[in-house]
């Protein structure tokens, strides 16, 4: 938070460069893989100019799929970071991802099995909106489970150690399901690692509808973030009806929770970081920094993905390895950190 | 009738029965020992807490009886310590102090611009308007969070340990502030723990056990009797230019 430039313009400079990035992300994106292609060649096929299916039937899909997870990921770890008023209220660290996958799981056991659907590569291609709307219960759920356990969001120790326990019993159960289908493990594991590379144009769709019903309360109710860091009573006692807004705003990150865990599985500690990053560049603002987690977790998960699929070219890493790997470490330096200074 | 009142205070936790009234232009220190439920009755009376029996009047009217956002803007609350923002800029904590007015999605306007300017002067929090919260001293994030308060343009202002963090400069401009809103018609109801700024106020109640033990002018209520009674025998007062100096007999 260096005070060297005024204000607006280093608020304006934080969102041209994540903007720049993401786009940087898109190309980059698009080009590399197991074929790499030419920058050019890139452009003219996302201008339209020039039909080329691995761009639009594999690439970018993927990518933009990836970057509205990514997204989902992002403003979801903000507003949860927000509304416990705990920085490292995460929907990864929170249970409320695994909870989503158990959920999802668990609806694709009972339409028949896992086999057919992860034969086609993607189990929710077929149905990604019950599956999002079935992990939305899921999510809500073991949030709600978190909390109880935690006694509250306030202490950071139990919130963690609750997420966590909730979070590894869900995971077990959901591995227990995808184990019913010893096949297809390969598969199955690749999904419970966090994975982009199921996302074909209707992960997208679906995608993008649960953003546009999830993302304008977020951001619309950025002030009342705000003014929650004050604390409840306060927030209270400024006439703030605060019953339905928490609810509202845990509704709204847990549905874009559920979206990404449908369409890409459990993806951990982008909703962690982005935020985090983020508010070193901006300020605690929410109405600022919803929307900057937005694009910030869109470009870190494609740069993620873009690792996970060029690192160990051809074979490729789910890229929930690659964010675990990067964010494992980060979390630990926050918990230091958090530490020195109480 | 004008004035904030409670009214046969029984609950939540220690409160055993209390009646308090502040009226406009007054200031109402409320004093007494830890655990005497002075925070509790405060919170009772900003209407965030429910109390067992008895009820809180808002001239004259039942507090239940009025939206929430018109209550937040009659009445301000700020509470001891609890958590702040330390990334958010001053001015826009102050600006949160306009919510009451202006609701989830309404717009400033001039009175609004005004009142947030008003709050940060009276408050001499100007000077760091531009600054992030978590990068101030104790006493000029207590400013600045009484500067939210008074942004509502509230008519009673309620507040928890408001000196708490402040040095003794700062206490005094603060304590000053609080005569002049109330010579301006605030009315004003602080718990202190301090008997000694308790001495400043119009009016004190004493708290104790979750009973008004006694309610009055400073130099009426703060006998050494009393004094002793609240907080043990080596307490005494001396008379300075007719206000009570509380001081412990070393």
């Amino acid at each position: 938070m260096t005070r060297a430039l005024p204000l607006a313009l280093r608020r304006s400079l934080v969102f041209f460069w994540l903007l720049l990035l993401l786009l940087l992300a898109l190309v980059l994106g698009v080009a590399m893989g197991a074929v790499s292609l030419p920058p050019g060649e890139v452009l003219q096929s996302l201008l339209g100019l020039k039909e080329n299916p691995i761009v639009t039937e594999m690439r970018l899909p993927r990518v933009l799929g990836g970057m509205l997870v990514g997204a989902a990921l992002g403003v979801a770890g903000a507003s949860f970071q927000g509304l416990f008023r705990n920085p490292l209220a995460d929907p990864y660290l929170m249970g409320s991802a695994a909870g989503a996958a158990f959920a999802v799981t668990l609806l694709a056991s009972l339409l028949g099995g896992l086999a057919p659907a992860f034969a086609q590569h993607a189990i929710f291609q077929s149905l990604p909106l019950s599956a999002t709307l079935f992990g939305f219960l899921g999510a809500l759920s073991a949030t709600f489970l978190t909390l109880v356990l935690a006694g509250g969001a306030a202490r950071t120790g139990e919130l963690v150690l609750a997420g966590v326990v909730v979070g590894s019993v869900l995971t077990g159960a959901t591995t227990y399901l995808m184990l019913q289908d010893a096949d297809r493990v390969r598969a199955v594991f690749a999904y419970t690692l966090g994975n982009l590379a199921f996302m074909g144009w209707p992960s997208v769709k679906a995608m993008v509808l649960f953003f546009l019903l999830a993302l304008p309360p977020l951001l619309l109710l950025g002030r009342v973030l705000n003014a929650l860091q004050l604390g409840e009573e306060v927030a209270r006692s400024m006439g703030l009806p605060l019953e339905g807004l928490k609810l509202l705003l845990l509704l709204a990150a847990s549905l874009l929770v559920a979206a990404a865990v449908a369409q890409a599985g459990i993806i951990g500690f982008v909703g962690l970081i982005t935020p985090h990053l983020l508010r070193r560049l901006l300020d605690e603002d929410y109405r600022l920094l919803l929307p900057a987690s937005a694009l910030g977790g869109a470009a870190l998960l494609t740069l993620a993905d873009l690792l996970a699929r060029t690192l160990t070219r051809p074979a490729e890493l789910p890229v929930g390895v690659v964010t675990t790997l990067l964010g494992g470490p980060f979390f630990l330096y926050l918990m230091w950190r958090r530490r020195g200074r109480a | 009738m004008e004035g904030l009142e409670a009214k046969g205070i029984v609950g939540p936790y220690a409160l055993l029965g209390v009646d308090l009234a502040v009226r406009p232009g007054e200031w109402v220190a409320l004093l007494g020992p830890n655990g005497s439920g002075k925070s509790t009755l405060l919170k009772v009376m900003a209407g965030l807490l429910r109390p067992r029996a008895g009820g809180v009047f808002l001239e004259g009217k039942p507090l239940r009886a009025y939206g929430s956002y018109a209550r937040g803007r009659l009445l301000a609350y700020l509470p001891q310590g609890g958590p702040y923002p330390e990334g958010l800029l001053v001015e826009e904590v102050v600006r949160l102090g306009r919510l009451p007015h202006l609701g989830l999605w309404g717009r400033e306007g001039r009175e609004d611009v005004e009142a947030v300017e008003w709050a940060l002067e009276v408050t001499g929090a100007s000077r760091f308007r531009g600054r992030y919260l978590g990068s101030l001293s104790g006493g000029e994030r207590q400013r600045v969070l009484l500067a939210r308060a008074l942004a509502a343009r509230p008519r009673y202002l309620l507040l928890d340990e408001p000196t708490t963090f402040l040095d003794l400069e700062y206490q005094g401009g603060l304590l000053a502030l609080f005569q002049n809103l109330v010579a301006k018609g605030m009315g004003i109801l602080s718990v202190l723990h301090d008997p000694n700024q308790a001495a400043l106020a119009g009016r004190v109640a004493v708290l104790k056990g979750g009973r008004l033990l006694a309610e009055g002018k400073p130099e009426v209520v703060l006998t050494e009797t009393l004094l002793q009674n609240l907080y043990g025998p080596g307490v005494r007062v001396a008379h300075l230019m007719g206000r009570p100096h509380v001081y412990l007999d070393g």
